[in-house]
């Protein structure tokens, strides 16, 4: 077992600060009102961003081999931080592409807000709205991600629309067969309905 | 809500493969991301390199992508299922879907209460002078059909006041067949039915502990009379 | 006097109403003695109830028992939202669509849509959801309760035997091309591009137009047939049946929402009465409004009586409000946006069975306007 062991995790257990605490007794109950009345809710719980100074640095490791004891050992470098140092999502909607318009160069989408129930909105977005790169991909049916939210590069807020084809969609050879069994099953089903009298009131009988 | 995603597989990698050119020829990423990527080593043994939204690196025997935002989960299931795709034949034989997620307390007390909230201090207070939570890992059983566990991380930031993260480890172990020529093929099975499951239940998870420990209310800070 | 909505019709007395847009379109019929039949669906918002139903219940109809068939016309969302939630209530109700949805490359294909993560497009969803509640009906009540829909072919009659609902399509050609345009959709949905709905970008092979005969008159509902040249499919494959033209329909709910797509000519000049009711719903999408302007003045060229659910330019219903900065980012990355949802218009047409040659009375309600109302804005 593992995977989640790194030298990012060992760093916290060897240097992380520790929790403590001993209020003198006569005071606990004070104490301890004062934790419970800090309490108003999860609102003020919740982080909204990894901050610079939370990473481990950006150290540059040695790239050759270091000795310990009677082996050389190769250090890997340590987790870096890419260059949006975060992104929280205020609005998050899944699109899929209805219609193009290569003239105009505009398309028109389906979005599906996966942020909150709310209806399905339609929407016109320019070409200039989409990377160049991802522009061979706007054809319908298309899916793609919508995402508005604020993005901290260098320690700087600014709200971002982010607009992402998706590249890849596959389904798993196990969820091909799984359908396939299915549309049998109800392929059956159909079959067999048709073998019992008409549903229809006067007794017309179709296949 | 979860602030930093990542899938971990383990296996036999071929390190050097995973270089941002090489995505970008497969059309998994966009060929400017690919070539605006910061790359810190690309090497036989180890390549490291992050994009405008994610972070690989990979060792031999580990592959590790992470997003730093729920914007980018679905692009994230989309890379590994894309590569491994392509890769069919990498073997795997465990895998990770995990989430973080930063708690920020209002005050110290708060923060110290946490720590009491997931180790009640009374069973150390006559071991340990003044003890108090560095971190904590609980596992439980997966209660679904597929082999391997569920894991909770919650220890202190460090470096940070007041804050904590809880890390959601949903790993998935190989499945007791054997398959001929182990691939990825069973482990992309697991993602594609277990992803948005996983991430659900990290959710659940981590809305379930900070739950708990608003309600509670008084701690046991070790303290306490005899 | 006007007829409050919510007014059932008499037991013998003839209904056509037609419900659109919301989100889709929707024919319900009462063909006289507490007998009904619904063509698609259509929702106001995602939550709502099918619109036919809320209509139904409004006016103290049990859905339950006195809707006698639905027919999905097609499978475009448009046509069939919240269809199955609409077939689940209409606990009598027989299922007719075209026979291409019942074959295993239609099914398979709605199965893999069903395994998909993404939440749209819903119309396969329902298409195959609605047939798997009326196949387990079929099993739990010993009866069919599926007829598929093939050019000629009786898809209802009533008890009395009085009213007759007769699919015109889909033709053996046109369910040809639906098998393998279905196959090669499946092939494709495997293949990891990223394309999902492939669905809306071809002709309407799979639609169904349907006449329903009752005491002396006939309605001709036009679902999404498209006018062809080739007499093997659309409106020519229609119009070269036997008997095609032998009977006129007084009624005609529009094809296409009344595009150009939808026109042929010999449909006005020889299966529809001369002057016709003409009733349809608009499509909206962008910039693309069904009826054009044009369309709106063929139609009304072919008869003054024709009406429309909504306007097909007003605007649709804003989209959801957000918070204000998440909104201004919104609307700068768009060049529009409105809600895929609306207000559901409804032409209500009545008449007596007893007289087939009563023009019977047009109510409008919820917007519904004539379509010469509809040429100006």
């Amino acid at each position: 077992m593992g995977w989640w062991k790194n030298t990012f995790s060992k760093a916290y257990l060897m240097t992380g600060p520790q929790m403590t605490d001993s209020p003198v007794v006569s005071e606990r109950d004070a104490a301890r009102k004062s934790r419970v009345a800090g309490f108003n809710g999860a609102s003020w719980l919740r982080g909204n961003r990894f901050g610079e100074q939370d990473e481990p640095q950006l150290d540059v490791t040695a790239l050759s081999p270091v000795r310990r004891g009677a082996s050389l050992v190769f250090e890997p470098p340590k987790l870096s931080s890419p260059k949006v140092e975060n992104f929280i999502a205020e609005q998050e909607f899944e699109g899929v592409v209805l219609s193009v318009d290569e003239i105009q160069r505009t398309f028109w989408a389906r979005l599906a807000d996966c942020t909150a129930e709310n209806p399905d909105e339609e929407a016109e977005f320019a070409f200039s709205e989409i990377p160049v790169d991802d522009w061979q991909l706007i054809t319908p049916g298309a899916l793609f991600y919508w995402n508005v939210g604020r993005e901290w590069r260098n320690r700087q807020m600014r709200r971002v629309s982010d607009i992402r084809f998706r590249r890849f969609f596959q389904f798993s050879e196990a969820t091909v067969t799984r359908a396939k069994h299915r549309a049998e099953t109800l392929a059956d089903l159909i079959a067999k309905a048709n073998a019992y009298p008409s549903g229809d009131t006067a007794g017309f009988r179709r296949t | 809500m979860a602030e930093e995603f990542a899938i971990v597989l383990i296996g036999d990698f071929n390190p050097k493969i995973y270089q941002p050119s090489w995505f970008a020829n497969q059309r998994l990423v966009r060929q400017s991301e690919a070539d605006a990527a910061e790359v810190e080593l690309i090497h036989s043994d180890f390549t490291s390199f992050s994009t405008e939204c994610f972070v690989l690196q990979v060792a031999r025997e580990r592959f590790s992508m992470t997003v730093r935002s729920s914007a980018f989960k679905q692009q994230l299931h989309d890379l590994v299922v894309g590569t491994f795709n392509l890769l069919l034949h990498t073997p795997l034989t465990q895998m990770g879907i995990n989430a973080t997620t930063r708690l920020q307390f209002r005050n110290d007390t708060d923060w110290h209460a946490f720590g009491h909230f997931l180790v009640p201090k009374s069973q150390w207070a006559p071991i340990l002078h003044r003890p108090g939570t560095r971190a904590v890992t609980v596992e439980g059983v997966r209660d679904d059909k597929w082999p391997g566990h569920v894991a909770v991380i919650a220890e202190p930031l460090r470096g940070a006041i007041n804050e904590a993260l809880i890390r959601v480890n949903d790993h998935y172990d190989e499945s007791g067949e054997k398959k001929k020529g182990q691939d990825s093929s069973y482990f992309l099975e697991v993602l594609s039915q277990c992803y948005d499951a996983s991430l659900s239940r990290a959710r659940v998870i981590v809305d379930g502990l900070v739950e708990k420990y608003l309600q509670q209310g008084v701690f046991d800070d070790g303290t306490a009379d005899d | 006097m006007p007829i409050p909505q919510a007014t059932p019709p008499d037991s013998d007395e003839l209904e056509v109403s037609v419900f659109g847009p919301g989100f889709g379109e929707s024919v319900v019929v009462h063909t006289g003695h507490d007998e009904w039949l619904i063509v698609d669906s259509c929702l106001e918002s995602p939550t709502a109830q099918p619109k036919p139903l809320e209509y139904l219940e409004s006016i103290g109809v049990d859905p339950a028992t006195a809707v006698k068939v639905v027919i999905a016309s097609h499978w475009h969302d448009d046509h069939v939202a919240g269809l199955s939630a609409l077939l689940a209530k209409c606990k009598s109700a027989i299922l007719s669509c075209s026979t291409a949805l019942a074959q295993k490359d239609f099914l398979q294909l709605a199965e893999l849509y069903c395994e998909s993560p993404s939440r749209i497009p819903p119309g396969p969803r329902e298409i195959r959801n609605s047939l798997s509640i009326a196949a387990e009906r079929s099993k739990a009540l010993k009866r069919n309760m599926l007829c598929f829909a093939l050019e000629n072919r009786p898809i209802w009659t009533s008890a009395h035997g009085r009213a007759q609902a007769l699919a015109l399509s889909p033709s053996d050609e046109m369910v040809r091309r639906a098998l393998e345009f279905m196959a090669r959709s499946y092939e494709i949905a495997q293949s990891g591009i990223a394309i999902l709905d492939r669905m809306g970008d071809t002709p309407n092979d799979v639609a169904t137009a349907v006449r329903v005969n009752v005491g002396g008159r006939s309605i001709l509902l036009g679902s999404d047939l498209e006018a062809s040249a080739s007499p093997l499919i659309g409106w020519s494959a229609v119009l070269a049946l036997p008997g095609a033209t032998l009977t006129k329909s007084a009624v005609y709910k529009v094809a296409h929402h009344g595009a150009k797509s939808g026109h042929q000519e010999d449909v006005w000049q020889n299966m529809l009465s001369p002057a016709p009711l003409a009733l349809m719903s608009p499509f909206r999408l962008g910039a693309h409004n069904l009826p054009t302007y044009d369309d709106r003045q063929r139609i009304l060229g072919k008869t003054a009586t024709a009406f429309i659910t909504a306007h097909p330019d007003k605007a649709r219903s804003r989209s959801t409000k957000r918070r204000r900065k998440v909104d201004m980012l919104l609307e700068q990355a768009t060049l529009d946006r409105r809600s895929a949802y609306g207000p559901v218009g409804q032409i209500r047409w009545r008449a007596p069975l007893a007289h087939p040659t009563n023009h019977g009375r047009v109510e409008l309600f919820d917007g519904a306007l004539h379509l010469a109302d509809a040429l100006a804005l």
